[in-house]
This record gives structure tokens, C-alpha cells and sequence, in this order.
């Protein structure tokens, strides 16, 4: 932009006019950096300089075009201004000078240029209007830096960081909307106020601090502390302080945004709070733990885990873990790691793992992978846990059971034994036939529930086994057809009893004395009205016919007074001629039934 | 309690039977049975060492050994008569699960004792 003022240019054309129109005030106007043109009276163009010439963007025909040199003319709301009316027809028509009259002109390459054209008319000696002489100025810069202003303002404003300035007694000077919600004082509340009235009685020696750094020219950034709001409560604020300078360099002011941290905090209070309640957890359990990420290498382990194994978190990283397993058992362990890596799916298995005293124990490992919300899994959370007691106890269970097993099945020998020695001489083989198979069958009955630890036994494996030395190389001697259903221990024996007692009639008189016999045993469970029992039904056939007399001896009142005193069950038992039917019907509350 | 047609085919008959046995009811017991069934019976032996002895040197067809013999096991018995190929039958209170590698697959004759269980037993071992 030029230095000049439009009263220089003026006063120097006054001078120019003197010279008239001669090539030397042409020369003169030519080297002007500021655009000058020259029309008549009638407003036809005479003359233009250079600088005209650039900023129309174009050279105009002397003595043809009219008012003005420019491509296109629009008022400063961007109507359109008719060349006819613009500031240098204004002049020439009205015969007098025009001051500063915005308006813009386009180019023809479509460039629009905010100009202030100051025409004034030339006269003649006599005072007659000769012509006008137009000077252009371009106000391009200056309305740049208004609109900057203005959107700085608008940025201000609507910023939702508070954005306070103040000068240099901390005396408030602008405040905007954002300071406004954070600190509930209207501008017109705030301006004009010292900056102290943000701060809470307990800090007001911060000011003199934050003036004093001011005034020493300091930034401040993202300085955390804590503020007043109109109704007495308090935020936490980070605020970013630095300095307004006027022209010059003086500094004018200060300039803060203070931003409202209480939720951050908060957040990362929680966050820190939660990953340390997770490390003293992790570190306390007794489990060894630690995650990996999605393809399996291990980033974290806790306490537990160096502490057992007597390593360090250099040698574990990632893969490591392997130094710690037995080589024997590691391959197995590897191969399904790794399917449950390929596959996403959890991971469970009992392993060994050597401790720092050289000696390997069993864990149970499981490993579950965590997924982020769209589904993506981002790592692996694993657990290892020292189940070397739980088998120890179980052992040692199991040996106590085994030990008294034993001992039972010897006293049942050695009932067995005194027996024999008092049948011994007499001719009943039957009677000693019949008092051992009883004696078998119910320590037979006692192998099922010692096998799962004398809490019950099956009702199918109760009549299977009893039926083992029956069975017939084509395997149709019996079906066994009902729900699994579980016994508890006292029905266990009492069933195993009657089982046994029919399943020996059957063998001497009944379907099994014959090959092509069948004994049937169904049963299901009634559960329509009162309470739930057990409906069981054995049924021969295939057997010579059946006459009652011949069972003299036959168990029957062993398996009425069984189902009946120790289950509270009735039981039938119905000489059909083509086949022996016995009906039992027992509370499921007494056998026991769980399934 | 047998039925005929299960019987098995072969009758094993005049065995010389080692029967190690701690107890001596249950002893007096397998002792009659294996009698019944025309066998001569070495023992019963009642203790481990002597029971070691004797299968290590004297001559007989087949052992019956106690698993347990005054709460120690008998396999050292069944080691040295395996060595001399030499058939045994456990005879355990524990069932069959019980027995010990390499021994799970012997035969195990169960107490309290059904005689047609002997028998068999018997049969198939026997030369």
C-alpha cells in the first residue's frame, strides 16, 4: 500500500493541473505507484498509469471507455455498480471531490479487489470542469486484517475453552461465552473485575505469581490448579497464559485459556485407582497370572508368578514361559496353545510347572481371551493354578477308601470263611451257594460306590454287573432300558439285593435256566402328580413255565422288606406262567435320585 | 448259581497251588475251595520273605497271591515268579483297578470269593 494520503495526491495534482496536460505531468503521473487515471469532462478516459493498469488488471481504450478503467464495478455488499454511477461519475456529474467511498472492483480473470477511489474535478482557470483525475487505492491488507479480526472474534466466542484476557493489573478485558459456562459470571459481570475473582480464598497468592510472570513476559502452559465459580464452587482448571502485545511490542495484557479438567482427573484418578487395584490383586492371589497379547507372547506376569518360578520378567517375556515347563509335556502344550490361538477359544489344561526349587507340581492353566467392543480380541488373560494339594487330598482319599475297601472285602471273606466252616459236613450245597451269592453281590454293590467315593451309584451299572456273569455270547439275554438315574447308597444296596435275588431265581428256575430266555427290566420316572418315585419293571420270558410252589427259598421277603422298611417303595412280585413280573415303585426322595 | 451253559470248557485239576495268604480265616476259606476243586495247596504263607523264598526255589503249577500281606505288597512274589514263568492270580480286596504296572492286566480274583471265579481262573492258567 502506498505511504501517501489522499491529501499529498491531491495537492500534488493541484500542481500537475498547472502544468496542464503535457508529457511532463504524464511522465510524473506515470512513476506514481498508485493507480491514477484522468478523464474529460464527459468522463471519457484520457489517461491511466501503469499502477491503474495492474490493479484493473487491464488497459481501457482512451477517449472510448467511460468513467473508469475498471473491468466490473460492485458496491462493497457486492451489488453491482454501474460504471456510470461509481465515485468518478458522482465527481464529474456533481462537479466535486469524493473522499474516501468504498467500493470493488472485479478483473477480468475474476479477482475482486476492495478499492477507495478519491476523483476529484479539474478545472480550468476560468473554473470551467475540464475533466477529473482519480486516484485508487487498493485496502486489500486492510480489509484482511478486519476479517481476521472478526473471525478471531467469532473463534473467541465461540470457543468452548474459557478464553479471558486481562491487562496488566489483572483487571479483566474480554470474556467470553466459554468463560461465561465455566465460571457462570456473565461478561458484563466479569469485565472490568480483577482476575482474583476466580480464585478460591486459599490461592489468592497465586495472583501476584501470575501477574509478576506476566509483566516479566512468561508463558505459562497448561498450569493445573483450581478456581471459584459464582456460586462458590470449585473446578479444576489447566490454564495456558501468554502475552498481548500492542504495536510496538509493549506488552498490553495476558490472554488465558483455561480449560475445565475435573472430568480428566476424575477419569484418571479412576483409571489409576483401577490398575492398582487390579496389580494388588494380581499380585496377592495365589494364582500365577499374566497376559499376552492376541498372538500369544506374554507382556505381563505378576508377583506370584516370578516368585514360584524363581525367574526374572527378562527371561519370561513373550515366549520364556517355556524354560519353566517339562520338556516331556511341553509339546503337548504347545500344540494346543497354539490351536487356541489360531482358534480365539479359551484354553484349559493341567500341566506341570517347575518351581524355583527344581521340583515340578501340577497347575491348572486357563486362559481366556479379552475382546475389545467391535469383537476384536486384544489379548489373552491367563492363570495358573498349584493344584498339588487338591490332588495330594485326593490321593490320599482315595487311599483311605482303597485301605478300607479292602478291609471290608476281607471281613466279608472272613464272614464268608466262618461259614463255610459250619456248612462244612453238611449236604445243603444250595444253602452255601445262595449265602455266598448273596455275600457277593452285596460287596459287589459295594465296588459301585466305592468307585465314585460312596456317594451312589448308577441303577443301570447296578443291574449290569449283576447281570456280567449271565450274559450270553449274543448279548439278547437282557434289556436294560430307562433315564439315567442315580442312587444314593442305601438304595444302591437294598436294589443290588433284590437284583441279585431275581437274578438267581431267574438262573435256576426262571428265563435264564433256558438259552432262548430274556429277563426285561424298564423303568422311567412318574413325576405327574405328588411326589416323584421311581416305576421299575422286570419281566421274563422265554423261561419253562412258571409254578409258584417251586420257589420255596426264593428272596422274595428280602426284596419286599428291603424295598419296602428301607425305601418306602411297594414292590409286587406276580407268578405269570409265562413269566415272572416284579413291579417296583419307590419315592425318588428315598432312592436318592438326583438326575 | 452257575448256569450249566457258562461252565468253562476246560477243568483245571490236581494243581500244585502256592496260596500266600495273611489272614488265616480267608486262608482256611480259599484253602477248602482249591481242596473242592483237586488241588494240593503249598502254604498258606502269611509272610512276605518266607513267601519270597519259596517262590524264588520250590517247584508248584500256579500261585495265589494276597495283594496286600500285613500292609506290604506282594509283588516282589509276583516279580520273582514272573521270572520263572511261573502263572499267579492276585487275590485283592481292592478290585482290579488297584493292581500296579506292569501287574493291571493279571488276573484278580475278588474277596469276598465266588467259586466258579477260582475255577476259571485256574483254567486258564494253568500249563
Amino acid at each position: 500500500m502506498s505511504n501517501l494520503s489522499s491529501h499529498e495526491i491531491k495537492t500534488h495534482f493541484r500542481n500537475v493541473q498547472a502544468i496542464s496536460s503535457g508529457d511532463r505531468a504524464h511522465e510524473l503521473l506515470q512513476a506514481l505507484p498508485v493507480a491514477v487515471y484522468t478523464t474529460d469532462a464527459k468522463g471519457r478516459i484520457t489517461f491511466f498509469n501503469d499502477a491503474a493498469a495492474e490493479l484493473w488488471g487491464r488497459k481501457p481504450e482512451i477517449g472510448a471507455e467511460e468513467w473508469c478503467g475498471t473491468w466490473r464495478l460492485y458496491w462493497p455488499d457486492g451489488r453491482p455498480l454501474p460504471h456510470d454511477q461509481c465515485p468518478m461519475a458522482v465527481a464529474l456529474k456533481e462537479n466535486r471531490a469524493i473522499k474516501g467511498a468504498e467500493a470493488i472492483a472485479e478483473r477480468p480473470d475474476g479477482t475482486r479487489i476492495p478499492i477507495v477511489p478519491f476523483p476529484t474535478p479539474l478545472r480550468d482557470e476560468s473554473g470551467a470542469l475540464i475533466g477529473a483525475i482519480n486516484t485508487v487505492l487498493e485496502i486489500t491488507e486492510r480489509k484482511d486484517a478486519e476479517q481476521v479480526s472478526q473471525l478471531l472474534g467469532a473463534v473467541v466466542e465461540g470457543s468452548h475453552d474459557a478464553i479471558i484476557s486481562m491487562n496488566l493489573n489483572g483487571t479483566i478485558t474480554t470474556w467470553n461465552h466459554g468463560a461465561e459456562r465455566l465460571f457462570g459470571y456473565t461478561a458484563q459481570e466479569a469485565v472490568g473485575n480483577s482476575v482474583t475473582l476466580l480464585y478460591p480464598p486459599d490461592r489468592s497468592d497465586e495472583a501476584a505469581g501470575i501477574l509478576g510472570l506476566i509483566g516479566r513476559g512468561e508463558h505459562l502452559d497448561h498450569y493445573e490448579t483450581v478456581r471459584q465459580r459464582k456460586d462458590g464452587s470449585l473446578v479444576e482448571v489447566s490454564f495456558t497464559l501468554s502475552q498481548m502485545k500492542i504495536a510496538g511490542g509493549a506488552i498490553a495484557g495476558a490472554s488465558t485459556i483455561v480449560q475445565d479438567i475435573t472430568g480428566r482427573r476424575e477419569a484418571e484418578k479412576a483409571r489409576r485407582n483401577s490398575e492398582e487395584q487390579f496389580r494388588i490383586l494380581a499380585d496377592n492371589i495365589p494364582a500365577l497370572c499374566w497376559m499376552a497379547y492376541a498372538d500369544g507372547w506374554i507382556y505381563w506376569y505378576n508377583r506370584h508368578w516370578y516368585e514360584y518360578t524363581g525367574t526374572t520378567p527378562d527371561s519370561q517375556e513373550g515366549w520364556g514361559w517355556e524354560s519353566v515347563h517339562d520338556p516331556k509335556e511341553l509339546p503337548a502344550v504347545m500344540e494346543r496353545w497354539k490351536a487356541s490361538l489360531a482358534s480365539g477359544q479359551p484354553f484349559e489344561m493341567v500341566f506341570p510347572l517347575k518351581g524355583a526349587d527344581g521340583v515340578f507340581r501340577p497347575f491348572l492353566t486357563r486362559v481366556v481371551p479379552h475382546r475389545d467392543e467391535e469383537g476384536r480380541l486384544v489379548r489373552w488373560l491367563g492363570t495358573n493354578t498349584d493344584i498339588s494339594a487338591e490332588r495330594d487330598a485326593a490321593a490320599r482319599q482315595r487311599l483311605l477308601v482303597d485301605e478300607l475297601n479292602h478291609r471290608v472285602k476281607n471281613t466279608l471273606a472272613t464272614v464268608q470263611s466262618i461259614a463255610a466252616q459250619l456248612l462244612k459236613g453238611t449236604s445243603d450245597v444250595e444253602l452255601r451257594e445262595t449265602f455266598d451269592g448273596r455275600l457277593v453281590a452285596l460287596s459287589r454293590t459295594h465296588d459301585l460306590l466305592v468307585r465314585d467315593s460312596w456317594e451312589g451309584a448308577s441303577l443301570r451299572d447296578l443291574l449290569i454287573q449283576e447281570f456280567e456273569p449271565h450274559r450270553s455270547d449274543e448279548g439278547t439275554r437282557f434289556v436294560v432300558h430307562g433315564p439315567d438315574l442315580g442312587l444314593n447308597p442305601k438304595a444302591a444296596l437294598t436294589l443290588g439285593m433284590a437284583f441279585h435275588e431275581l437274578t438267581t431265581n431267574a438262573a435256576k428256575y426262571g428265563a435264564l435256566s433256558k438259552p432262548a430266555g430274556q429277563v426285561r427290566v424298564t423303568w422311567d420316572v412318574l413325576r405327574a402328580s405328588g411326589p416323584s418315585a421311581l416305576r421299575l419293571k422286570w419281566m421274563e420270558t422265554g423261561g419253562p413255565p412258571v409254578k409258584k410252589r417251586e420257589h420255596k427259598g426264593f428272596g422274595s421277603t428280602l426284596i419286599e422288606r428291603g424295598v419296602s422298611l428301607d425305601l418306602e417303595g411297594e414292590v409286587r412280585v406276580d407268578f405269570d406262567p409265562s413269566g415272572l413280573i416284579c413291579t417296583m415303585e419307590i419315592p425318588l426322595a428315598a432312592a436318592g435320585a438326583e438326575k | 448259581m452257575i448256569p450249566a451253559s457258562e461252565e468253562p470248557g476246560r477243568r483245571a485239576s490236581g494243581l500244585r497251588v502256592l496260596l500266600v495268604e495273611d489272614e488265616n480265616m480267608v486262608a482256611l476259606l480259599l484253602e477248602d475251595m482249591l481242596a473242592e476243586l483237586g488241588h494240593t495247596v503249598i502254604g498258606p504263607v502269611a509272610r512276605l520273605d518266607k513267601a519270597l523264598e519259596i517262590a524264588q526255589r520250590e517247584a508248584f503249577d500256579v500261585a495265589v497271591l494276597d495283594v496286600n500281606i500285613n500292609g506290604e505288597e506282594a509283588y516282589p512274589i509276583a516279580e520273582a515268579l514272573a521270572a520263572r514263568g511261573i502263572p499267579f492270580v492276585f487275590s485283592t480286596g481292592y478290585g482290579k483297578q488297584s493292581l500296579r504296572a506292569p501287574y493291571c492286566d493279571r488276573p484278580a480274583l475278588q474277596k469276598p470269593f465266588e467259586r466258579h471265579d477260582l475255577q476259571k481262573l485256574l483254567a486258564e492258567l494253568s500249563p
